[in-house]
């Protein structure tokens, strides 16, 4: 009975303390002890942006922002782990990012992909839909403009910067730390990030601060960055991302992502996280304190089911049905926000250049059906805040509703509705339409070509192309810087590299004179700077960066290189050889765009979020971001290879030992043949057989007188 | 076969023409991307890379792509890059050195068949060559031999193919000719140049491998084969004062010392001039690494005609280092009897077989490698007369083999893709066997010719022994005849 008892005392003791402690807590005014407990230095907030696409797809982005101390030691909501990785390696920034690569084709769009006349109607396209297969896996510009947020190569890619990185091998002693440490803390192989050979390069122009100059030169402390296009990403990697968010996918913005299948079964996914180090991140951290700013953000473009509403309103979707939340929790509506954020809300962008929608959100019963659309019983949730993008007119600013996850009631559950508007609604028609995309459509299209067949040699090209539309509008001249990345067994060959503008090459800067004076010529300016790095055999990847500037009057602008493909040992293949390998994104970095500035409106009351920051928002409007300019990777392209016999080590050995050693055993012989002493051991066989011959004669002899004294004998 | 002069001059001539017709043809561009004619170490792709990383004042070697030394991407690499395409512009410093390469043999080969005359006159005392038929023989065999040597040079189908895709091999023929010709001439220091040359060509195994040879010739100046009086020392003492007078006028020890002065002298000024050419760009260490460690440790596993790509791709991972001593070092191991065998009596041979000994074991090897012992092989055209004819026939199919069949299972391979490797291995397989038979055969036969020469001259062992028997007055020989008609093939 003993223990018994003593356990008995030492839970009323806890139980004591802990109650005195809590009184304290509450009554007492010293923060740093309320903090400890509460949690109050620590921020988090968690924002979904909802945004209708061209081709009848629709964008999700759900961001995820938690700031915390960075001396504090233990941690209420923030994530103890990304702490840890920031403090260990000394970390100033990094992101690390998952992208699905998605292998096969898309899922039948159930909404006429037909973009000009998508939201005018109802009518379905019996024509289907065209192969999309070029652009699996990542951000298909051409048909859903620019991304709400800066899209993110295939597989994994991490870009990281420290503090103190003077020493190259300390620098790279933290980044095995990071990439260690991440690749546990995500279940990814980021440790083959460390093999410098593959994908690690330090990268001088492009993820560094750019305004778009003329300087083509790196600013800033150095960056690291490292891309594995093979890395296959899924549930996996999700989990423990979602584990990082004080709710998990519970309740508020990241509940709309519990549907597994629904994510990684859509044509795009991607999800980051990125955590930087910065001097006081929140009002509520002290000033001079350092922080840490964790930012998660998952993109994925879903496919809506397009339904006529009950009322016959045109089409329109629910949220819990795009995400198939419902499906999966076998309730209708989602759960509310996180108990834990500071600020949880969903913004839905109602005209866009994918036409006007109504959004409109409403509360369901937790057993219930929806009980009636509008405002309702959603109170004050369902009125938004409504604020406009106001591009340079002014004119069909896109507009975004804010609701504000926070006011839906404990215990009930919310839903949004969004219904495409039929084309009367629209403010300006077509030329509206116009403007709207023209702010959307990217600077430049990006592709990559993979030229050549066979196994051993290849090439290929980047192709930057001005929007057909942006071209016809006498565009001014484009800057971009290109990088591409390629793993040592992939044998690039500068000499090979050309810049075509509109297919008339264009003179390279050599060394000697990387600035030049005549830049008048309008060809020869075109390369404003060549940054190569050459591959070595298995210890780096060549780099290529350049900066270009394409001329007004230019469509297209190509970067192509020739390659060769190494060579490789058996051990070097990945487990499935066969299948070839995967060469990393080209990154293609653009100025920041000029884009529209937000202004928030007071439509709806002062409700939403009201003139509190948010990150999401500002992300999309691409104000107060760290690094403005604007990121587009190419596809990941796959690339055959030759392979050994793997089956034929010993054949091989034996087989190649076999022919040597009969080439020195024969040379011996023939060098060491003496050719007298082959004479002289000639005569003396000739002696022993003469010798044998008589010996035979002479027993046949004694045998036939054997014999025939035998017969005279008898 | 020995080809009159005007024929062999139309030969050589017509050869060279066709490089040229052949390069403005646009060959170059197919035949130097053929992995049997240019390898890592001499592809003209390599040259051109290393060119425009000069270009673009970075240093050609900063990354593994020149494996080239620095002189030969000076003087080369900008005419093969300036042009779009391989042209007779960018081939036509290959075919120069084509042309000094058949010059140097042809004189090489004048020498060392004057050198042989001077034997058959020494003999004609009482050997072989007393007739007035055979004098008229040796002396326009004399008159044609140099020219057939060159012509053959030139005309090797396999130097022009490696000529026309600019790959270096060619210019280590000339560094070679350039040896020979400065070891039969007793000639130190052209000698030293053509080891210098190949050293700095191809890396520190010609070196190591050449020099004993090569100060062996220079010493014998030329004479090759066993000549009365030097070897045997036992009759005709005049005879080989004679001629050592008339040889080189180097003693063995003196050969050695000075090959080694003008060897180590045009090393350095080589050194010298590459490193002041690539000053602020790479240092030595850099250079160095690239070209000459390179071949030591073959890194680059691309298919060639070699044993090393395949066997070093499927080798298991901790054996690589115990093999790698193995394949750098085989050719050393068997050139070291060879070298103690022929040294004395052939040391131009001994070139010969050092030479077939590097290329067979080369990690990268191309068929321009093996046109440079195929040139010289007309060199020892009389002792090669007795060749097997069946090993001659393997041969001559051997090679026809691998030259017809790489391509093919190349392209099944790496083209359509429905060969695999082992078809391409099944030809390097091949290609090794065929070189060592030929090597082989050509060592059997020239150690059988030289055998026989003994006998005749009465250097052979028995014969020495019986001759010093008689001296003493004791005759016991039982089988006399059987050495008879042994010494009649």
């Amino acid at each position: 009975m003993r223990p018994h008892r003593a356990l008995l005392a030492l839970a009323s003791i806890a139980a004591v303390v802990a109650a005195s402690c809590l009184s304290t807590a509450a009554a007492s005014p010293d923060p740093s002890l309320t903090d400890l407990l509460t949690g109050a230095d620590e921020t988090f907030r968690e924002e979904a942006l909802v945004r209708p696409l061209r081709d009848g797809r629709v964008a999700l982005v759900a961001s995820f922002e938690q700031t915390a101390p960075l001396s504090k030691l233990r941690f209420v909501t923030f994530p103890n782990e990304i702490a840890a990785i920031v403090r260990a390696a000394q970390v100033a920034d990094m992101e690390l990012s998952f992208t699905r690569v998605r292998r096969g084709s898309f899922a039948l769009a159930r909404f006429p992909r037909d973009p000009v006349h998508h939201p005018s109607g109802v009518r379905r396209s019996s024509s289907p839909p065209p192969p999309s297969s070029r652009t699996q896996g990542r951000w298909d510009y051409r048909r859903w403009g620019r991304p709400p947020v800066g899209a993110k190569p295939i597989g994994a890619e991490l870009i990281a910067s420290f503090f103190g990185d003077d020493d190259p091998a300390e620098l790279r002693g933290r980044w095995e730390n990071v990439t260690t440490m991440l690749g546990g803390v995500f279940c990814a192989s980021l440790s083959r990030m460390q093999e410098a050979a593959e994908a690690k390069t330090a990268p001088k122009l492009a993820f560094h601060q750019w305004d778009g100059g003329p300087d083509a030169t790196a600013s800033a402390r150095p960056i690291t960055h490292a891309s594995l296009p093979a890395e296959a990403v899924c549930t996996e990697n999700l989990s423990p991302w979602l584990k990082l968010l004080p709710c998990r996918d519970d309740a508020g913005v990241a509940a709309t992502l519990r549907s597994r299948a629904a994510l990684f079964g859509s044509g795009y996914v991607s999800f980051s996280v990125r955590a930087r180090v910065v001097a006081r991140v929140s009002t509520r951290i002290s000033p001079g304190e350092w922080g840490i700013e964790l930012t998660q953000r998952l993109t994925t473009v879903l496919e809506p089911g397009w339904t006529e509403g009950p009322d016959a309103r045109g089409p329109g979707w629910t949220l819990s049905e795009l995400t198939r939340v419902g499906e999966t929790l076998g309730r209708p509506g989602l759960p509310p926000a996180c108990a834990a954020a500071n600020s949880s809300s969903l913004h839905v962008e109602t005209i866009s250049d994918a036409g006007a929608h109504a959004a409109e959100a409403h509360v369901v019963d937790a057993n219930e059906n929806a009980r009636g659309g509008g405002g309702g019983d959603g109170g004050d949730f369902a009125t938004p805040a409504i604020s406009a993008a106001r591009s340079g007119s002014g004119d069909g600013a896109p507009t975004t509703k804010s609701f504000d996850l926070a006011r839906v009631r404990d215990g009930t559950r919310y839903d949004v509705t969004v219904r495409a508007m039929d084309a009367p609604s629209l403010p300006r028609g077509d030329a509206w339409r116009e403007t709207m995309r023209a702010a959307n459509t990217p600077e430049l299209y990006a592709e990559r070509i993979i030229t050549g067949s066979g196994y051993h040699r290849g090439g290929m090209t980047v192709e930057l192309r001005r929007p057909s539309r942006r071209a016809a509008a006498g565009a001014t001249a484009t800057r971009a810087r290109v990088l591409q990345v390629l793993p040592w067994y992939v044998r690039a060959f500068v000499h090979t590299l050309v810049v075509e503008i509109d297919g008339v090459p264009v003179p390279l800067p050599s060394g000697r004179r990387r600035r030049d004076d005549d830049e008048d010529d309008d060809a020869r300016g075109v390369v404003e700077g060549l940054r190569w790095v050459p591959a070595i055999d298995r210890a780096r990847p060549s780099s290529t960066e350049l900066q270009l500037l394409i001329p007004s009057n230019a469509t297209v602008a190509r970067v192509s290189i020739g390659f060769e493909k190494a060579f490789l040992h058996t051990d070097e293949f990945p487990p499935d050889a066969n299948r070839g390998f995967d060469i990393p994104a080209a990154v293609i970095t653009l100025p920041p765009p000029r884009t529209r500035t937000r202004v928030r409106g007071s439509d709806g009351g002062d409700g939403g979020d009201g003139g509190e920051r948010s990150p999401l928002l500002d992300a999309v409007a691409r104000r107060g971001e760290w690094n403005a300019a604007e990121v587009m990777y190419t596809d990941g392209s796959l690339l055959p290879w030759p392979t050994p016999d793997f089956s034929m080590p010993f054949n091989i050995i034996t087989m190649t030992s076999t022919v040597m050693a009969l080439l020195s055993g024969l040379m011996m012989r023939e060098l060491t043949a003496r050719h007298g002493w082959r004479t002289g051991e000639r005569a003396k066989n000739t002696r022993r057989a003469r010798r044998e011959r008589e010996a035979k004669k002479m027993a046949k002899r004694a045998a036939l007188l054997r014999r025939l004294r035998a017969c005279a004998i008898s | 076969m020995h080809l009159s002069p005007r024929v062999a001059a139309a030969i050589a001539l017509a050869s060279v023409l066709l490089r040229f017709v052949l390069a403005a043809r646009g060959w170059g561009e197919i035949l130097h991307a053929r992995p049997e004619l240019s390898s890592a170490v001499d592809a003209a792709t390599r040259l051109r890379e290393g060119d425009a990383l000069r270009r673009l004042g970075q240093s050609p070697y900063a990354g593994s792509a020149l494996h080239a030394p620095p002189l030969l991407l000076a003087a080369l690499a900008p005419r093969i890059a300036s042009a779009p395409t391989i042209g007779t512009r960018a081939v036509a410093p290959f075919v120069v050195f084509d042309v000094l390469a058949a010059f140097a043999l042809f004189f090489a080969s004048r020498r060392i068949e004057a050198r042989r005359i001077v034997w058959s006159r020494a003999g004609s005392a009482g050997g072989p060559g007393a007739s007035a038929a055979a004098k008229r023989e040796a002396s326009r065999r004399v008159a044609s031999t140099p020219w057939t040597v060159a012509a053959l040079s030139l005309a090797n189908p396999l130097a022009i193919a490696s000529c026309v895709a600019c790959s270096c091999a060619g210019l280590r023929t000339a560094a070679l000719a350039f040896l020979i010709f400065g070891a039969s001439c007793g000639n130190p220091h052209v000698a030293g140049f053509g080891l210098a040359t190949s050293a700095y060509l191809g890396g520190i195994a010609p070196l190591a491998m050449l020099f004993a040879p090569t100060a062996s010739a220079i010493a014998k100046g030329g004479a090759e084969g066993h000549r009365p009086g030097v070897d045997g020392g036992m009759r005709g003492r005049e005879i080989a004062r004679r001629s050592a007078a008339e040889v080189s006028g180097h003693s063995p020890a003196t050969a050695t010392a000075k090959l080694f002065a003008w060897t180590t002298t045009w090393l350095f000024a080589l050194t010298w001039l590459s490193t002041d050419i690539l000053r602020g760009h790479a240092s030595f260490d850099d250079w160095f690494r690239a070209c000459y460690v390179y071949l030591l440790v073959p890194d680059d596993l691309a298919p060639n005609l070699g044993a090393h790509w395949y066997f070093f791709s499927e080798l298991f991972d901790h054996f690589v280092g115990f093999y790698r001593f193995v394949f750098a070092f085989f050719p050393a191991f068997l050139a070291t009897p060879l070298t103690i065998r022929f040294i004395d009596s052939r040391p131009t041979f001994a070139i010969f077989g050092v030479t077939c000994l590097g290329c067979i074991m080369h990690p990268y090897p191309t068929l321009g490698d093996a046109a440079r012992y195929l040139s010289l092989l007309p060199l020892f055209s009389e002792e090669l007369a007795a060749f097997h004819p069946g090993a001659a026939f393997a041969v001559v199919a051997g090679f026809f083999y691998v030259i017809l069949l790489s391509p093919i299972f190349w392209r099944l391979w790496i083209v359509d893709r429905v060969a695999n490797a082992n078809f391409f291995y099944a030809v390097t397989l091949t290609y090794f066997a065929v070189q060592s038979g030929l090597f082989i055969e050509c060592a059997r036969v020239v150690l059988r010719h030289d055998f026989s020469t003994k006998v005749a001259l009465g250097l052979d062992k028995e014969s020495l022994l019986r001759a010093a028997a008689a001296a003493e007055g004791g005759s016991d020989d039982d089988d006399d005849d059987d050495h008879h008609h042994d010494h009649a093939d």
